[in-house]
């Protein structure tokens, strides 16, 4: 649908819309580029403040996988004044304040509209600088594939709404949604590394995708090394995929070549779409000790799922 | 041919046609019909009737799928939420009654949830390994108590039924217990902590 908008050119802007990147760059000095994004949703868990800091965690990630660090961000609010008392409002705003001022940026304002569901999330300006920008578009064959968290926010929230959701898979999927990517955009940056994306609505097959698209490159992904939220599997094969992720594994069927090894619960759970997921990096063979070893460091959580390999441009194989 | 029990979940997104094809196949003996009209729900329910041990049968008409599914292996399992598949369905399941009603709002009718629901805990005597009774449950184990049967009945079909000691004392009724062993919170913790899923009424 967006390939039906104009597109947008400048010498400054560093990262627009074309490659279906994270958020947008636009260099305003020699030695600094202004990044900026947003992202609102309705709930996926009950309790109002983990709702706020979860969509918080998600609209800073943009920043961060570009590599950037969040500077200020302001709330974006729909709220059913009518049917949701201001008690929960203020919930949600505050566990969205925590996380903004755990990620050292300020939360300088917002907007609200009243609306028939809930809706919150964030509107973020980070910077970073212009020679510095990590996008999708970087991935050589060669490279390394890591992931820095689990899969399985979008088969948890909806075993969530079918009340079947077990208490524990919930608390660690929420642990998950709401740990920030800060910690992974600043060893990227002290490493260095080639092309990185946050995994959220389209799924690891989505984003895994783009950046196969945007690099001009194949990516091949270890299915048994792909890390899942415990208890998300027996969720998925009950019948807790959404809707939506079967929309993705759909969309990218036409890209994607799963070897027949390859058990199709997984392929679906690859297609799943995430909340607040974490990051996919892209990293030269030579680098990915020092990058494990620098995560490791800073206790990043990370895998090592895949490979960038040789092959058409913007395909993906998942093997066993 | 008799026609089929039918649960049509056209219009409706996941987890609906989970949550009705799981409610229907509770009480079914016989196969039953679900009606969905997109892939997804399709391949959902499937899943979740095969997880179950049903068989499933699908067939497709005009961007409707019609799924057959033969409950005759499906066991439900015995408590929910939560819910994980089949294979390791709850064989240590331990009841914790922390009070003489069953719930909040009416005490007359908490003592009639909490007599039907001791009453039929009966019927999951495979999976039950304790019944635990705290605070004023405790009462619900001593003279004069209306679901003394209930319990008997349990601690007959193996059950080890624990009363917190620390609150017969407080009600003064320690002498009075007239069913399952006085317990202390060790063992409580202890059997608590090695339950696959606790039942709290």
């Amino acid at each position: 649908m967006l390939a039906e908008l104009p597109i947008v050119e400048h010498p400054d802007l560093l990262v627009g819309r074309c490659n279906a990147d994270d958020a947008g760059v636009v260099r305003i000095r020699d030695d600094l580029a202004v990044i900026q994004t947003l992202d609102f949703f309705t709930p996926i868990v009950d309790d109002p403040r983990t709702f706020g800091r979860i969509a918080a965690a998600n609209s800073l990630s943009d920043v961060y996988a570009m590599g950037g660090a969040p500077l200020t961000a302001m709330n974006i609010v729909c709220f059913p004044r009518k049917k949701l008392p201001l008690d929960v409002l203020r919930d949600v705003l505050l566990g969205g304040h925590e996380v903004v001022e755990q990620a050292g940026a300020l939360l300088v304002g917002g907007h609200s509209v009243e609306d028939p569901e809930l809706k919150y999330g964030l509107s973020v300006t980070g910077i970073i600088h212009p020679d510095r920008v990590i996008t999708n578009a970087g991935a050589r064959p060669g490279d390394r594939l890591l992931l820095t968290k689990p899969l399985g926010t979008g088969v948890l929230a909806t075993a969530i709404k079918g009340g079947m959701a077990p208490r524990d898979v919930e608390a660690e999927a929420v642990r998950w949604m709401i740990t920030l990517n800060k910690d992974a955009a600043e060893v990227m940056q002290e490493v260095g590394v080639n092309a990185c994306t946050d995994i959220t609505g389209f799924g690891l097959l989505g984003h895994a995708l783009e950046m196969a698209c945007a690099s001009g490159v194949t990516l091949r992904i270890d299915a048994s090394r792909v890390p899942l939220i415990s208890g998300v599997k027996d969720l998925a094969s009950m019948g807790m995929i959404p809707a939506g992720s079967f929309a993705n594994r759909k969309f990218c069927e036409r890209a994607v070549t799963v070897e027949d090894k390859v058990d199709p619960l997984l392929v679906d759970l690859f297609a799943d779409a995430q909340t607040s997921g974490g990051l996919l990096i892209s990293v030269a063979e030579a680098n990915a000790a020092n990058l494990h070893e620098a995560l490791e460091r800073r206790r990043v959580s990370h895998h090592e799922i895949g490979r960038v390999v040789d092959g058409s441009p913007g395909r993906i194989l998942v093997g066993p | 041919m008799k026609e089929l029990k039918t649960v049509d979940c056209r219009g409706l997104t996941c987890p609906q046609p989970v949550i009705r094809t799981k409610n229907a196949l509770q009480s079914a003996t016989t196969p039953i019909r679900v009606i969905v009209d997109n892939e997804a729900s399709c391949t959902n329910v499937r899943r979740f009737a095969e997880s179950q041990g049903a068989r499933v049968q699908v067939a497709e008409q005009t961007g409707e799928f019609h799924l057959t599914i033969d409950p005759r292996q499906y066991e439900p399992s015995a408590e929910e939420p939560p819910m994980v598949c089949s294979t390791t369905a709850a064989r240590n399941l331990v009841v914790y009654v922390s009070s003489e009603g069953m719930g909040r709002g009416d005490d007359e009718l908490g003592a009639v949830l909490m007599e039907a629901f001791l009453d039929t805990l009966s019927q999951f005597k495979g999976d039950l390994s304790h019944a635990i009774f705290v605070n004023a449950g405790a009462k619900l184990a001593v003279e004069g108590s209306p679901v003394l049967e209930q319990i008997r009945q349990l601690e007959q079909l193996g059950v080890q039924v624990l009363v917190c000691g620390t609150c017969l004392n407080h009600f003064g009724i320690r002498d009075k217990l007239a069913v399952g062993s006085v317990s202390n919170m060790y063992a409580i913790i202890e059997t608590l902590s090695k339950a696959e899923r606790i039942i709290k009424p």
